[in-house]
């Protein structure tokens, strides 16, 4: 078993007032082990971002332990965050600074060593040579992005957190920075990353807690939360007999959707045979079937909608 | 403390200052054009083109009081500046403690100011012969406790800031000026009623503005002024200090601390 490398326990936070505040995150525990990819996944204003913020002591937790590294800030602040860093799309750096400028100044905060091969090394990587010159505030957003990307890898971090890494960014570079998240994984880099695009959650992590209102609701790997979500979507593309299909369907009490020749059926996993025999009972004919099994988003959709 | 991050922290003021016009134009410009208003009023009130004693006090004032204004709005508008651009705690994900910023802020806005003495007291010389280098070895003296001033109303401002937000930006080039009136920069507190004589006792910038009239126009030494003003500075870092913690710790429960990048 590898090592607790983020530890959380109990953690809260409520701002405001005991009566009339906000309960933000309502006593949570989870542990990341060294070498995993966790998504921290959820709706917004569920908690995911207090969390984040208050793993990098940016605000204070109202109760509960924080344990990184095996230390908390209180007394390991500058060893945690000398192995810790964080990338956003909402991240900004110095604005009049030129983007090399500000990679520099980071990499010495952080003590890189040989920091200009790694600037270079990182600066590639992410494509961000071009524009190396340009002062931070004339950038898109894009490319925003990528510059927090380097400075985000910089330091060769153990424990990375990523909050909506790849939002606003074209879908090439969304690619190389999965690419990059998964190889730094194979050098020991552990992750701990929020996003809405539940494609990348599935394709890069290895287990997945759901928050809402400030709760765990559930954990567990991507595959096996999908698969919570019973329902499989069968789609027809008719070729003689969609009303009985849509008849049968309905009559079945199964969910179904017609469009143009399309006949989308929800069922679960063990209808499927039935179904399939069913229609070919009924003389239903169809050009082309897709079985598509539940993803992390329909589990997504279904949790926000309490039909998990 | 880490001295390298400081010195990365002055690298990073250094990038900052030699983008940004608007710095240069603060810090050295306004410097420079109060000072040369100074210099004709005292002239007009003298009625000639020596300045008199009166109107030395004026330009002496001036010229020392750009070591507060600047040493204090570079403590303030350094962090202002990561504010605004909403990249303030992107520093602080970093080892970087808030003390080792602020430390940065400090020698930076001192070096800024000694650059801004200097500028003045080389502009006053050549208009009026007025030469600060007459006050010998006290010079240093009195540049580095008005500094020190300078550091803990900067720390106090940038506390109400944290608290505030930065809506309470203006503070940062207005709170400061509170000190003109009351702080024996251009006159001697004794004009001032007596209740707000005892409020300029508390300023250490009345006990080094008179020390430093006394000897440039008296040749009077007054070093009980200077180790008075000394304490002061002293218990005026502390409670800026004192001050900044609070706030910054009050952020970090309200959450305005994390707010500070979105």
């Amino acid at each position: 078993m590898t090592e607790l490398l983020l530890d959380v326990r109990q953690l809260t936070k409520r701002f405001g007032s005991p009566a009339a505040g906000f309960l933000a995150v309502d006593n949570i525990s989870f542990g990341v082990r060294e070498g995993e990819i966790v998504g921290l996944l959820g709706p917004n204003g569920a908690g995911k971002s207090t969390t984040i913020f208050m793993l990098l002591d940016l605000i204070s937790p109202t109760s509960g332990e924080i344990r990184i590294f095996g230390g908390d800030y209180r007394h390991n602040r500058d060893a945690i965050l000398q192995k810790l860093n964080y990338s956003s799309t909402y991240v900004e750096m110095a604005p009049r600074l030129s983007v090399y400028e500000n990679l520099l100044v980071m990499a010495r905060l952080y003590q890189v060593p040989d920091e200009k091969k790694e600037i270079s090394t990182y600066v590639d990587k992410f494509g961000v040579r071009e524009f190396l010159g340009a002062q931070f505030h004339t950038l898109s957003a894009g490319q925003k992005t990528r510059v927090v990307l380097c400075k985000a890898f910089l330091n060769h971090p153990a424990l990375l957190l990523l909050d909506e890494p790849t939002a606003s960014l074209d879908p090439d570079v969304a690619l190389l920075v999965r690419q990059e998240i998964l190889e730094s994984r194979t050098r020991g880099m552990t992750v701990l990353i929020t996003s809405h695009n539940m494609a990348e959650v599935e394709e890069v992590c290895d287990r997945v807690l759901f928050i809402n209102h400030g709760k765990i609701v559930s954990e567990d790997t991507p595959v096996e939360l999908a698969r919570k979500v019973r329902h499989i979507r069968v789609q027809l593309m008719m070729k003689d007999g969609q009303k009985r299909t849509v008849a049968f369907a309905k009559k079945a009490g199964f969910p179904v959707e017609e469009k143009d020749r399309f006949v989308t059926i929800e069922v679960d996993e063990g209808d499927i045979a039935y179904l399939l025999a069913s229609l070919a009972d009924q003389g239903v004919e169809y050009r082309q079937i897709s079985i598509d099994k539940p993803t992390l988003e329909d589990y997504f959709i279904k949790m926000l909608g309490g039909g998990v | 403390m880490s001295a390298n991050r400081i010195v990365y922290i002055l690298l990073h003021t250094w990038y900052h200052f030699i983008h940004s016009m608007e710095t240069w134009v603060d810090i050295f410009w306004n410097t420079t054009v109060n000072l040369l208003i100074f210099i004709f009023i005292a002239k007009l009130i003298a009625g000639g083109s020596a300045v008199g004693v009166e109107g030395a006090g004026l330009i002496l004032g001036m010229v020392f009081w750009n070591a507060v204004w600047v040493g204090q709005y570079n403590v303030t508008i350094g962090a202002l500046w990561e504010m605004w651009s909403k990249s303030f705690n992107t520093l602080f994900i970093t080892p970087l403690t808030m003390e080792e910023f602020i430390v940065g802020q400090m020698i930076s806005g001192a070096l800024k100011s000694i650059i801004a003495v200097v500028i003045s007291a080389l502009v006053a010389y050549w208009l009026t012969g007025l030469s600060v280098i007459t006050l010998g070895w006290m010079l240093p003296v009195y540049v580095f406790e008005l500094l020190a001033f300078s550091w803990g109303i900067g720390l106090m401002v940038l506390a109400l800031i944290m608290r505030l937000g930065t809506d309470a930006a203006s503070l940062s080039w207005s709170l400061v000026f509170l000190v003109q009136p009351f702080g024996g920069v251009f006159y001697a507190v004794t004009v001032l009623p007596d209740a707000l004589q005892k409020i300029a006792a508390l300023f250490p910038s009345t006990y080094i503005f008179a020390a430093i009239r006394a000897q440039y126009l008296d040749g009077v030494l007054e070093t009980g002024n200077t180790w008075r003003a000394l304490g002061l500075d002293a218990v005026w870092i502390l409670l800026g200090y004192i001050a900044l913690r609070l706030a910054l710790r009050q952020t970090l429960t309200s959450g305005a601390f994390a707010r500070l990048s979105e």
